[in-house]
């Protein structure tokens, strides 16, 4: 069969006919093996109390020319929670 | 105007053009160069400067950027290839009326799916729509793809031009493929050009 070849109204109870009775779930499952990606939900894994703690222990303030104040993170004095490779001061760094 | 026929480009690396070269054969998916947003087949550019950059692209995946010609011609090529089908078997992703019909399938999937978040943020939904019409058998007459499809190049002093516009055909059935050969790469000097307005 090609359903590109009807035109019209026969293409459409064509499709039709093509999902008629058809189980979604079964579809879905299909599609997922067709090529489908089903986004993953992204869950960031940060403990904020941790890094909120570190980020006032370790910034300080600076009243610039342009009358703003600018918060800068010590770099040096921030520790590495755990082992994890993500180390505080990138994160630190991000959130300022 | 019931017979089509097309010179079409492939641009793949140098052990496997020599392979369907030698084979005198493509297969679907065999190739790590096949990109797939119209599904499973085999890709082709109308245009041979579309092939170079599609192997530059391939070359920025294996961390090889800014090529020189001479590694380049060393390392890549252009598989040259005719397509001849009737038109009954050509879907034309650029003809209004083929457009609407894969438009109407489209919805009738994002109808089906309406209540489904997940569907609603898939990726890849052209080439698993097309795969699945395939597996089922719901375009088996349909022997080859067309649409032509923007790539962003790195042109930042034009207003008029940020992509290239890249005829691409993706090829479900690979009997209709003949007189397949390694064709002359681009001269140096277009070479250089490809590579300075692309990102690779």
């Amino acid at each position: 069969m090609n359903i590109f070849e009807y035109d019209g109204e026969e293409f459409d109870k064509k499709l039709e006919e093509i999902f008629k009775d058809i189980n979604k779930d079964e579809l879905k499952k299909e599609l997922i093996e067709c090529g489908l990606e089903i986004q993953e939900e992204v869950e960031l894994d940060i403990d904020a109390d941790y890094y909120n703690k570190e980020l006032e222990e370790n910034s300080y303030w600076v009243h610039s020319r342009d009358s703003r104040w600018t918060r800068f993170v010590s770099k040096l004095k921030i520790k590495k929670k755990n082992s994890q490779e993500n180390s505080s001061e990138e994160i630190l760094e991000k959130a300022v | 105007m019931d017979n089509l026929e097309y010179e079409l480009y492939h641009g793949t690396n140098k052990e496997s053009a020599n392979k369907i070269v030698k084979n005198q054969l493509f297969i679907p998916g065999a190739d790590d160069d096949n990109e797939d947003f119209l599904g499973k087949g085999v890709y082709f550019f109308r245009e041979k400067q579309h092939a170079v950059l599609w192997n530059l692209k391939k070359a920025k995946d294996k961390r090889r950027r800014n090529l020189s010609y001479k590694k380049y011609v060393l390392n890549y090529e252009i598989v040259g290839a005719k397509i001849k089908l009737k038109k009954s078997n050509f879907l034309d992703l650029e003809d209004a009326n083929d457009i609407a019909k894969y438009e109407k399938i489209c919805k009738r999937f994002e109808k089906e799916f309406e209540e489904d978040e997940e569907y609603k943020y898939a990726k890849h939904k052209d080439r698993a729509i097309l795969n699945y019409f395939y597996k089922k058998g719901y375009m088996e007459d349909i022997y080859a793809i067309r649409k032509i499809m923007g790539q962003n190049i790195n042109t930042t002093g034009l207003n008029i031009a940020k992509q290239m516009q890249r005829e691409i055909f993706c090829i479900k059935k690979p009997d209709i493929i003949n007189d397949i050969r390694i064709v002359n790469n681009v001269e140096e000097n277009t070479y250089n050009n490809i590579k300075y307005i692309s990102f690779y």
